[in-house]
């Protein structure tokens, strides 16, 4: 918007800020449901600490045993984030295993309980980074300095991701009673993390050059 | 930085106006703001050329090297 413009018609970011102020609620609404997430995995563990001991079976989705805990009387949660109703026996529960990368210990409610929150978590700061980024969009700072931190924080969020979802399948063998095995999987996530920062590198030089130039008179 | 621009002193000798030198010049004001205000990284010969010129001044009545604190 200039003042020749008040309707800012002529603005060349126009669509950038559309498109931005899109994602940027679509981020803020997807994170107020892992916070409701999260907030429903608080309430199963309180149930979970104070109804004691349940009949034990086995998780059908997950495959280990799975000890039973709490009863369901909430209603069912959104697929994707790795909550699932599972029935044993009479009893019905949830499977806390978390989204794909963060494997819970099993045998053990409630580092299942501590995982599933540590992959709400992880998705949380996600959302919140992207947030980030899609705001700077609509105010037009596409190459700034803080738009390039805001890509390396997605580097640095998907390599720690990579590196704890390794490591919880390290301590599930170990628990599961198996030798240790230092296994990293080269994944999608180490790939992506890594081609992450190295372009978020690339565009702070870029911008150096861009703004020694600027500033040359 | 270490090179100060003491634009605005020969500006006042000169009794001209920021606008009027950039104009003078072939820059924009705003180009010629960040020279007065300290902000730029490099000034070409070229504008420097033409600074000189139009303010009937040398070099060194603009630019100035003033040692850093505690260097």
């Amino acid at each position: 918007m200039t003042p020749d413009d008040p309707s800012g018609s002529n603005d060349p970011l126009a669509k950038i800020r559309k498109v931005s102020f899109v994602f940027r609620i679509l981020c803020a609404v997807w994170l107020v449901v892992v916070i409701l997430l999260g907030m429903n995995l608080v309430w199963f563990g309180v149930k979970g600490f104070t109804a004691g001991e349940g009949s034990a079976g086995t998780d059908s989705t997950s495959g280990y045993p799975a000890e039973v805990y709490v009863q369901n009387d909430a209603g069912r949660f959104e697929p994707g984030l790795g909550i699932q109703e599972v029935k044993v026996g009479k009893v019905t529960t949830f499977s806390v295993g978390g989204p794909q990368f963060f494997v819970g210990v099993p045998g053990n409610w409630k580092a299942e309980l501590l995982s599933s929150f540590l992959s709400l978590a992880f998705v949380a700061v996600g959302l919140m980074i992207l947030y980030r980024l899609f705001r700077l969009y609509e105010r037009g700072e596409i190459f700034g300095a803080v738009t390039v931190r805001c890509y390396r924080w997605i580097a640095i969020w998907l390599l720690s991701g990579w590196a704890v979802s390794n490591l919880l399948q390290l301590f599930k063998g170990v628990a599961a009673g198996q030798p240790i095995q230092m296994h990293f999987s080269l994944d999608e996530m180490f790939f992506g993390g890594v081609l992450l920062w190295l372009v978020s590198w690339i565009m702070d030089e870029g911008r150096k050059v861009q703004e020694e130039q600027a500033l040359t008179v | 930085m270490p090179i100060v621009v003491n634009l605005d002193v020969m500006l006042a000798k000169r009794k001209m106006r920021l606008n009027e030198l950039a104009a003078a010049v072939g820059i924009t004001p705003q180009n010629m703001s960040i020279l007065k205000t300290g902000r730029a990284k490099a000034i070409r010969f070229s504008t420097l050329n033409a600074i000189c010129r139009i303010l009937q001044c040398q070099p060194a009545d603009i630019l100035e090297y003033r040692e850093e604190e505690g260097k």
